[in-house]
């Protein structure tokens, strides 16, 4: 296994575009960090930047302490695992799983053990007979999942694998990808739109926007400690409020109502309170707009003086109105232009404890 | 009540189907019938054209017609020297084509225009590049003194045959060019990704990824050929006529002959339904073998 190393990767593409600007990341040996933004954000770049199938205009891409430049992809000991599986439609299993090792010459007793103890892992045995088509999307997942798995390399690189399967397939998969990253012990880059995915299987989560690393850190500080709001918004779910509001020497305006921050600040914020921190209970008096059924909770559209925010409860409400409370400390306050997190800056300096 | 307006809107469905109905009969159905019939009768300048029922003895003079197996022989070699050609020369240059980005769309609309143009004209052009006084061909190889002095390339059999089949390239692997690029256009970008990752060299792409997904396109653009270039006429017709002494002269330019100048429908109707026989047999030996290499269960 091996660590990776990104130093100022720049992708600017023939057509002027820039598709990653100054992307620097260090995944260490045998960490799994996955890399999680919206569709066209350059993560898959960044990943074939990795694999050597896409070059970067600036920037050194280090693998286990070697620069990767000029080492073509067959030497690199990567293994990729594709959003379309890109399995060879003409082969069976076997000879799928076969492929990489036929390629490198291994005698032919190895790559038999070989398949079998892979096919085994993934308990896809009774497979290796049939061909791609005749597979369905979990099955496919998985010979794809075990074509990487043979090759034992230096790194895992995982584009977006559980794009094409259905909810609840996707659910189960996921679950036992996480179980064999915690048995391979495998450095892995994941690539993924799907928040839930990026923090469920992540040591540490990288949020990537137009090229731009966003943040990066484990899911909890993601969660916790949102840099920004675009982080802020696409981290959680339900997704955390965002409104423009006013503080008044530490005072937080919502409508009419009032809460006290602490926060040395005055001026136009925007505020970020995620749905969950909002607490039914004496407090502000507010309008019931709309509710969703979750399942397991409610998600209540509620309204403060006409000031949208939505609410996490256990329990349908009772009636048309209701009273929320918030506490100052679970407040995100982010500067209005640059969308900067600034409540740690504002803690520092607080008028009262 | 019910019953009488489902009759009408029968009658209305069967109205628009009509037109196109007749058009088909009158240029499809009507000839292959006719045929079919023809090739049981003696119609011709001994009998005066009059019909004569002649049963299966125009299939058994078939049996021992020299003529039908010396054209047999043209054909077969002229079918198969000019498909095999044609789909190497094809698939190298789609081959190339896809490694050329802008470029390739270029030379891939100018390597187009042979297939446009009407293969009279094209026969006309290389029979005038074949010439042995006035001829391009000639004259270039006279200038790099290849040969000494001209050559009736259209007068010998084997280099009329060459000439004929370099023709039909010419014209035609355009067409094998241009269904294999569309075949690469399909392959999916991340086949080749995979194999990269893997290990394969330019060679391995093309054996693990580029040719298994080409095969649909290579049958379907082979088998469009062997058709098209069994029914080769108007190449031959102009360029040799079938000459000389009858060396190039293919299955249909012989029944050609035997309808139009030889008048004897009842034994060209035969030779037609012999060479539509033989043709439907590759086409369905072709056409299964596709078949079971990529349907599953097969």
């Amino acid at each position: 296994m091996a660590s990776v190393r990104l130093v100022n990767i720049s992708r600017r593409f023939p057509d002027g575009s820039l598709a990653l600007s100054n992307v620097s990341l260090e995944v260490e040996d045998r960490e799994v960090v996955t890399i999680l933004g919206p569709s066209g954000c350059g993560k898959s770049t960044l990943l074939r930047i990795i694999a050597g199938l896409d070059h970067p205009t600036g920037g050194e891409v280090w693998i286990n302490g070697r620069p990767a430049a000029g080492i073509p992809p067959r030497s690199r000991d990567v293994a990729m695992v594709f959003q379309s599986y890109a399995l060879y439609p003409h082969m069976n299993c076997y000879q799928n799983l076969a492929l990489n090792l036929v390629l490198k010459k291994v005698p032919r007793e190895e790559i038999d053990r070989r398949v079998r103890e892979t096919a085994e892992m993934l308990e896809i045995g009774d497979l290796l007979d049939k061909k791609p088509r005749e597979l369905s999307g979990g099955q496919r997942q998985r010979i794809a999942l075990g074509r990487a798995l043979i090759r034992n390399p230096q790194v895992f690189l995982f584009d977006e694998p559980l794009s094409n399967l259905d909810a609840l397939l996707r659910e189960r998969v996921r679950h036992e990808l996480k179980q064999l990253f915690a048995r391979i012990q495998a450095t892995v880059i994941y690539v993924t739109h799907d928040q839930v995915e990026a923090t469920t299987l992540a040591d540490r989560t990288v949020v990537l926007d137009r090229g731009v690393i966003q943040q990066a850190g484990t899911p909890e500080t993601l969660y916790r400690m949102p840099a920004n709001t675009f982080v802020a918004s696409f981290i959680g779910s339900p997704a955390m409020n965002l409104i423009d509001a006013r503080l008044e020497a530490g005072k937080l305006r919502i409508g009419e109502r009032q809460i006290d921050t602490g926060l040395d600040a005055s001026g136009i914020f925007r505020i970020g309170v995620r749905p969950e921190a909002i607490r039914i209970a004496d407090g502000m008096p507010a309008k019931v707009a709309l509710v969703e059924n979750l399942g397991a909770r409610f998600l209540i559209e509620a309204r403060v003086d006409g000031v949208p925010l939505m609410v996490l409860a256990d329990e349908r409400p009772a009636a048309d109105s209701l009273q929320l409370q918030i506490d100052p400390k679970d407040i995100h306050v982010f500067d209005k232009e640059s969308g900067k997190n600034i409540r740690s800056a504002l803690d520092s300096r607080r008028i009262h404890p | 009540m019910r019953k009488a307006r489902g009759i009408v809107r029968n009658l209305q469905q069967a109205g628009w189907y009509l037109p196109a109905g007749i058009l088909l009969f009158l240029v499809f159905v009507y000839p292959v019938l006719r045929t079919l019939v023809l090739s049981f009768l003696h119609v011709n300048l001994e009998s005066g054209f009059q019909p004569v029922f002649a049963g299966l003895s125009n299939f058994g003079r078939l049996v021992s017609d020299t003529r039908f197996y010396r054209s047999m022989q043209a054909t077969l070699v002229f079918v198969s020297v000019s498909v095999l050609l044609e789909f190497v020369l094809g698939l190298a240059l789609a081959l190339a084509l896809e490694q050329l980005k802008r470029s390739g769309r270029f030379f891939r609309t100018l390597l187009l225009i042979p297939w446009t143009l009407p293969t009279a004209i094209i026969a006309i052009l290389w029979m005038w590049f074949f010439n042995d006084q006035y001829g391009a061909v000639n004259d270039l190889l006279l200038r790099l003194n290849v040969i000494e002095a001209p050559v009736a390339w259209l007068a010998q059999p084997r280099s009329a045959m060459a000439a004929i089949i370099l023709a039909d390239v010419w014209k035609a692997f355009p067409f094998v060019l241009i269904v294999l690029v569309a075949g690469i256009q399909a392959i999916p970008r991340e086949m080749y990704e995979a194999l990269e990752i893997d290990g394969g060299t330019y060679w391995h792409k093309f054996r693990y990824v580029t040719l298994p997904h080409l095969l649909p396109f290579i049958f379907v653009a082979v088998i469009f050929r062997i058709i098209q270039a069994f029914a080769v006429f108007d190449l031959v017709f102009v360029l040799t006529g079938g000459g000389p002494g009858g060396k190039t002269e293919t299955i249909s330019v012989y029944s050609y002959y035997t309808f139009l100048r030889y008048m004897d429908f009842g034994y060209g109707s035969a030779l037609v339904l012999v060479l539509a026989g033989l043709l439907a047999l590759i086409g369905w030996t072709l056409y299964t073998l596709l078949l079971r290499h990529y349907e599953p269960g097969r």
